[in-house]
């Protein structure tokens, strides 16, 4: 299962649009200022912080050190990713097993997902154990603690990927502007990797910021500004590499404008409900989208002579005049899209593709609530064992590139079926098992299992979630049994009551 | 055995199996009759999708949804905040409640047998349903009517062709094809019903019967304003029996009980509350009740006194009846006690009473008087057939044939008087042409004689040619009957089942394309504008509104308040400035108009603008005359040559607002008035206190936003002329700097 998370190579993102030429001139990296260390004091040399009375974490910054660190930012979506190799050798005396990383306080509820790989020649599994340590983190810094798969012999070397995604992190400056301004995005993160350790190599590699423009900060003065200016190499925007060796927790904050005239979609609430049917051998599946643009909003009424007159659907707007979503390669029938006033008669198929064309074009800060359904055959997603079925299916469907806050996802089994249980889901919140009536549903109804999850991308489409159920046949012949029963009973109690004479007749 | 062969060479079949044969035929008959009348009516939900048709039906779902989401009672304490802003409406007690209980009910009843059936499409097939239960309760109609008069033989033959008739009828669909949600949608089928067991009650003369009546008037009255025409068809019956000398006891009985428990029991409709009582709709029910009471005492009278003495008694008293009930009547009228006659109701018999007094029932188009063509149109061959069956009535007056002689000249004059009452008249055509081809066909059908005649002496060229011209007359009557159903269908099909939210249109392709504007723009309120939003529309749109896109309406299809209406049309139809005080004094945060001129579509505001000017004319004669809208020559005009009233009213500037820039500097079209704007004109059309919030695809529905006040306090038209005025400057100077002065040399 584990091993089923997986992040969409940086490099080969089909979205990566062509990036522009960095214009030094629109540089201005006077920000640069003094690299502050958060908190010297607790993080002195050889000091153990002490959490509580029968936990004691290590964390000394001694015992590994970085000896290249490369970071690499891709904002070519509407969320942020960051990629950071890190080449880390133990300078500590004894073996160790576990590597802290840090990131920025202020994204602490903005991790989407969290993968940390070791990359080991002919190693099977390079996926990491890695987890949040709530009782070192401070309001600046959360620390994951990831655990290598054996200890590491002082002197030698490691070479970790750790991948993460960032939602909400960019917004449009301005808010507001007329029809077909173009969008400029506000990022902010930090200069340098916020590491536990010490760095002696590190370089900062941006993908997808067009026409980026650093805004001025002011910082006290105890570092080079021009040390820390950027360059531009085709497609990057490039920070370093800088050989120097920075402290643990050296940070410098960083604050980039850019262009991206595309729209940021938003899915504040997603409720998947799969419908299992072993009887026609279909899964059906619904999906509710209250969807929203976080791109730039218009700073007046929408015109519709504008939007006509600018042929604004010819070209990247930040606009959302499509949606498209892609279909399981299973095939699929039944498909429909509606919405709360009925059905949208706009949609097509395209390459197994289902393009929505939303009533009207959704900019900045508008709404559009949608549901949109299909049928597949079950026996594509179903492995049986007796009586017993795991079901696996996408954690994900839908929109190319979007944040969710909250995706509900449930899975209707049939009447008679006992849940036995799920593999691991990320992001998981809470779940629930619950009964629904539905068609015929007479005597329990449907178990309704519902997973609740937060902060999720569309890249996490390729993770599968796995249930286990058990359905025979006398749940399968439960159904039509007492349907039939109540209906003969029906039909009997006609019988009987036309058998009653209630006439009121003078007798003969 | 189930036949043989007599000695006499007839073949003889068990009479049970005969029995079981028409029994199946009988099934079969109705089965297939339901399914004619419910597949007719499902053109809309194959060619669109299961939605709610056109503006009254909206609102019975929003409705029936809060009912289903409620409990009953807290349904009929309804107060709703959303619509009358700022009044509100007390909806459960302004409602008839009948057709959405239907449908609770029936959600209910299927949720619980396991069919948890969404609501919306209860609703959406409701009136299919109904409409089969329509046909049912016809054939009981015209059995109970044709078994009763001896001359109307052959009465099933008559009863089985109303039905069919009945089922498809394109007078009957137009109200009740799927998603046509209201009240007629149910009613016509109470009507039937209610008509059936009167009869069936006169008939039998039992409170059994009279009882039922009651009840399914009582469901009647609950459902629909139209059971005012039950309350006085009834007496009117009894009346005209009474009139022939036919008082009995079984007529007495009927109509006490039907009367004493369906007027208690409409009583308890909120709505009704003391209207039977109280409202002059009521008073012919009430005044037969007593004169039955008073011919039963002077039957009783009768019977004891010498007649000498009886004839000076009845003299005085029906002098002393008559002074004290008219004088009674007058005095209850002055003092208030009982509601004067509706308008409604003077529109009845005075086609012109609501042009002149109350343009507000007059602008419906369905109240307007009927055109002689929709009487074919609605009932095709049956409007010639209608007058034989009545014939056929006349020559055997028993109670049930006067009942229908009644209802067919009420049913007529209503019918001739409101397009809409087609829909009452429909039953009795319907039953009065089953009567004819039942007789027609019963005599011409039956060829029995002349086959026999023809085949026992070869020779007889009497009976060849009655053969003949029996077939011929048959035949006949065939291709009228299969045109009817090419008929119904193609009427059904054309005329009754768009949904009027989602219109059909068609490609250069032929395809079909579908222009869904008002949905579009609908959702789009209820996506991107605060919950609170006051929407002002004119209250054509005031259901759909509530029920599409789920926000506060100033007015809506119902229109108890004229005052409120018209000063939602003064707002529309005065100029900008004056406008901007109705609207802030209403509060209204958006404003909504229908403008057809881009595509041609011809239903929109500036069409209804005159109803508008008209209602608004009529609480404000010394602000707004409908004369102004019109240019000196009378046209009614939307281009250079439109009166200054007209091109200065805040409905012309919204619709018109920015018309001319869709064309690209040519001169724009208005494509429903045909008439061409000049570019530079259509330019000057400016807007100051508004502001475009949304315009859909086709340009149907127009959504303003009314601007906050200025923050200094200025006036915003101030601003708005400040700003054109340096803006021309600038485009002057842009202009003049452009423009090469390029002569041309020859």
């Amino acid at each position: 299962m584990g091993n089923m998370y997986r992040l969409d190579d940086l490099h080969k993102d089909p979205n990566q649009s062509a990036i522009s030429t960095l214009a030094p001139t629109l540089l201005r990296s006077r920000a640069s200022s003094s690299m502050y260390t958060q908190d010297p004091d607790m993080l002195s040399d050889d000091e153990l912080i002490s959490i509580d009375s029968d936990r004691r974490v290590d964390l000394r910054s001694n015992v590994w050190e970085n000896v290249k660190y490369e970071r690499i930012i891709d904002v070519l979506k509407s969320y942020v990713k960051e990629r950071h190799v890190i080449h880390a050798r133990n300078i500590a005396p004894e073996p160790t097993s576990e590597y802290y990383f840090a990131v920025p306080g202020f994204v602490r509820d903005d991790v989407a997902l969290f993968v940390a790989t070791l990359e080991v020649p002919r190693q099977q599994e390079p996926l990491l154990q890695a987890e949040r340590v709530p009782e070192l983190s401070s309001p600046d810094v959360v620390y994951y603690k990831i655990e290598l798969p054996y200890p590491i012999a002082p002197k030698s070397q490691i070479h970790i990927t750790v991948s993460y995604v960032l939602t909400n992190q960019l917004e449009p400056a301005p808010e507001k502007g007329p029809m077909g301004a173009e969008q400029r995005l506000f990022f902010k993160t930090t200069k340098l990797a916020l590491s536990a350790y010490n760095t002696l190599s590190y370089e900062l590699k941006i993908l997808g910021a067009n026409k980026p423009q650093e805004m001025a900060l002011e910082l006290p003065s105890d570092v080079d500004p021009e040390e820390f200016k950027a360059s531009a190499r085709d497609p990057f925007l490039v920070y370093g590499p800088y050989q120097k060796t920075f402290k643990p927790l050296s940070n410098l904050p960083l604050a980039l404008i850019f262009t991206k005239n595309q729209p940021l979609p938003f899915v504040n609430l997603l409720k998947r409900d799969f419908w299992v049917s072993h009887w026609s051998d279909s899964l059906q599946l619904e999906e509710y989208y209250e969807l929203t643009n976080k791109g730039i909003q218009l700073d007046r009424g929408f015109s519709r002579v504008d939007w006509m007159n600018g042929r604004y659907t010819m070209r990247p707007t930040p606009v959302i005049t499509s949606i498209q979503i892609p279909l399981p390669k299973v095939e699929t029938s039944e498909v429909y899209f509606v919405d709360k006033v009925g059905n949208v008669s706009t949609s097509l198929f395209h390459n197994n593709e289902l393009v929505l064309k939303p009533r009207f074009p959704i900019f900045g800060g508008w709404n559009y609530n949608f549901t949109v359904g299909w049928t597949s055959p079950l026996s594509k997603f179903l492995k049986s064992e007796g009586d017993l079925h795991v079901l696996r299916v996408p954690l994900l469907d839908g929109l190319n590139d979007a944040t969710y806050d909250k995706v509900e996802i449930s899975f209707f089994l049939p009447e008679g079926a006992r849940f036995v249980g799920f593999d691991d889901i990320l992001n998981l919140k809470e779940w629930k098992i619950d009964h629904k009536f539905s068609y015929l549903d007479i005597t329990t109804g449907h178990t309704q299992v519902t997973f609740v999850l937060e902060n999720l991308v569309d890249e996490m489409r390729n993770v599968d979630i796995l249930i286990e159920y058990e359905y025979g046949l006398a749940g399968m012949l439960r159904k039509p049994v007492t349907a039939a029963v109540y209906i003969f009973g029906a039909l009997l109690g006609l019988l009987l009551l036309r058998k009653i004479d209630l006439s009121i007749k003078p007798s003969a | 055995m189930v036949s043989l062969i007599d000695n006499e060479g007839y073949l003889r079949v068990d009479p049970t199996l005969l029995k079981l044969v028409k029994l199946l035929l009988l099934t079969l008959i109705f089965v297939s009759v339901s399914f004619a009348a419910v597949s007719s009516r499902l053109f809309s939900v194959i060619r669109f999708e299961s939605i709610i048709h056109e503006f009254d039906p909206w609102f019975n779902f929003r409705a029936t949804k809060h009912l289903v989401n409620t409990s009953f009672y807290e349904f009929l304490n309804w107060f709703d905040d959303k619509t009358w802003y700022p009044l509100g409406r007390v909806t459960g007690g302004t409602l008839y409640p009948g057709l959405m209980v239907t449908s609770s009910v029936i959600y209910h009843i299927l949720k619980f047998v396991g069919l948890p059936v969404d609501i919306r499409n209860i609703c959406v097939l409701l009136a299919p349903a109904f409409s089969s239960i329509t046909s049912v309760a016809m054939y009981l109609l015209t059995l109970e009517v044709t078994s009763t008069t001896p001359t109307l033989k052959h009465k099933k033959t008559a009863a089985l062709f109303s039905a069919f008739l009945m089922g498809i009828t394109p007078g009957y669909i137009s109200r009740s094809v799927a998603g046509s949600y209201d009240n007629e949608a149910i009613a016509i089928t109470l009507l039937l019903v209610t008509f059936f067991l009167w009869v069936k009650s006169v008939n039998t003369g039992s409170i059994f019967y009279g009882a039922l009546t009651a009840m399914f008037y009582f469901y009647m009255v609950s459902a629909w304003g139209g059971y005012v025409f039950i309350t006085n068809i009834i007496p009117l019956h009894v009346f005209i029996l009474l009139l022939m000398g036919r008082f009995d006891y079984k007529i007495y009985t009927s109509y006490c009980t039907w009367y004493a428990l369906g007027t208690l029991m409409s009583m308890q409709i909120p709505f009704v509350g003391f209207l039977p009582i109280r409202s002059n709709d009521h008073m012919a029910a009430f005044g037969v009740f007593g004169l039955l009471q008073l011919v039963l005492l002077v039957s009783y009278l009768k019977d004891t006194l010498s007649p000498t003495k009886f004839v000076r008694l009845m003299f005085a008293f029906s002098a002393v009846v008559a002074t004290v009930g008219i004088s009674g009547l007058v005095l209850a009228t002055k003092m208030g006690w009982i509601a004067p006659w509706t308008g409604r109701f003077y529109s009845l018999w005075d086609t012109n009473y609501a042009k002149v007094h109350i343009p507000i029932i007059a602008s419906v188009s369905e109240h307007q008087p009927t055109p002689w063509s929709s009487f074919f149109f609605d009932l095709n061959f049956m409007i010639w057939l209608f007058p034989v069956g009545v014939y056929f009535c006349f020559q055997e007056l028993s109670n049930p044939a006067v009942f229908v002689i009644v209802y067919s000249v009420l049913g007529s004059y209503f019918a001739g008087v409101m397009v809409r009452l087609m829909l009452t008249l429909a039953p009795i055509v319907c039953v009065c042409a089953g009567i004819t081809l039942g007789r027609l066909f019963n005599i011409y059908l039956d060829v029995k004689d002349e086959l026999s005649s023809w085949w026992n002496n070869k020779e007889s060229q009497d009976s060849l040619f009655t053969l003949l011209s029996k077939m011929v007359v048959s035949a006949t009557f065939v291709f009228y009957l299969v045109f009817y159903v090419q008929h119904c269908t193609w009427v059904t099909s054309n005329a009754y089942s768009s949904p009027s939210v989602v219109l059909a249109s068609r490609n250069p392709d032929g395809s079909q394309l579908l222009i869904d504007d008002y949905r579009e723009a609908y959702y789009w309120l209820r996506m991107n504008t605060p919950e609170d939003a006051k929407v002002m529309a004119w209250w054509d749109y005031g259901y759909q509104i509530g029920g599409m896109a789920d926000r506060t309406t100033f007015v809506d299809n119902n229109t108890w308040n004229n005052t409120h209406i018209a000063t939602v049309g003064r707002a529309m139809a005065t100029s900008e400035d004056k406008a901007e005080v109705i609207m802030r004094q209403l509060d209204v945060d958006y404003v909504l108009v229908i403008f057809g001129g881009l595509i041609g579509y011809s239903g929109d505001d500036i069409n209804k603008f005159l109803w508008m000017v008209r209602i608004s004319e009529g609480i404000w004669p010394e602000e707004i005359s409908e004369r102004n809208y019109f240019t000196d020559r009378g046209a009614y005009r939307v281009d250079d040559l439109a009166t200054d009233a007209m091109k200065n009213s805040l409905m012309y500037k919204l619709s018109f607002y920015r018309f001319g820039d869709a064309y690209n500097g040519l001169d724009p079209v208005d494509r429903v008035r045909q008439q061409k704007l000049s570019s530079s004109y259509a330019k000057s059309i400016t807007l100051d206190v508004m502001e475009e919030a949304f315009t859909s695809e086709n340009w149907i529905v127009r959504i303003y936003k009314l601007k906050n006040r200025d923050n200094f306090g200025r006036d915003l038209i101030d601003i708005g002329k400040k700003d054109r005025k340096q803006q021309s400057k600038r485009t002057k100077r842009m202009l003049s700097r452009k423009k090469p002065t390029l002569d041309l040399r020859v």
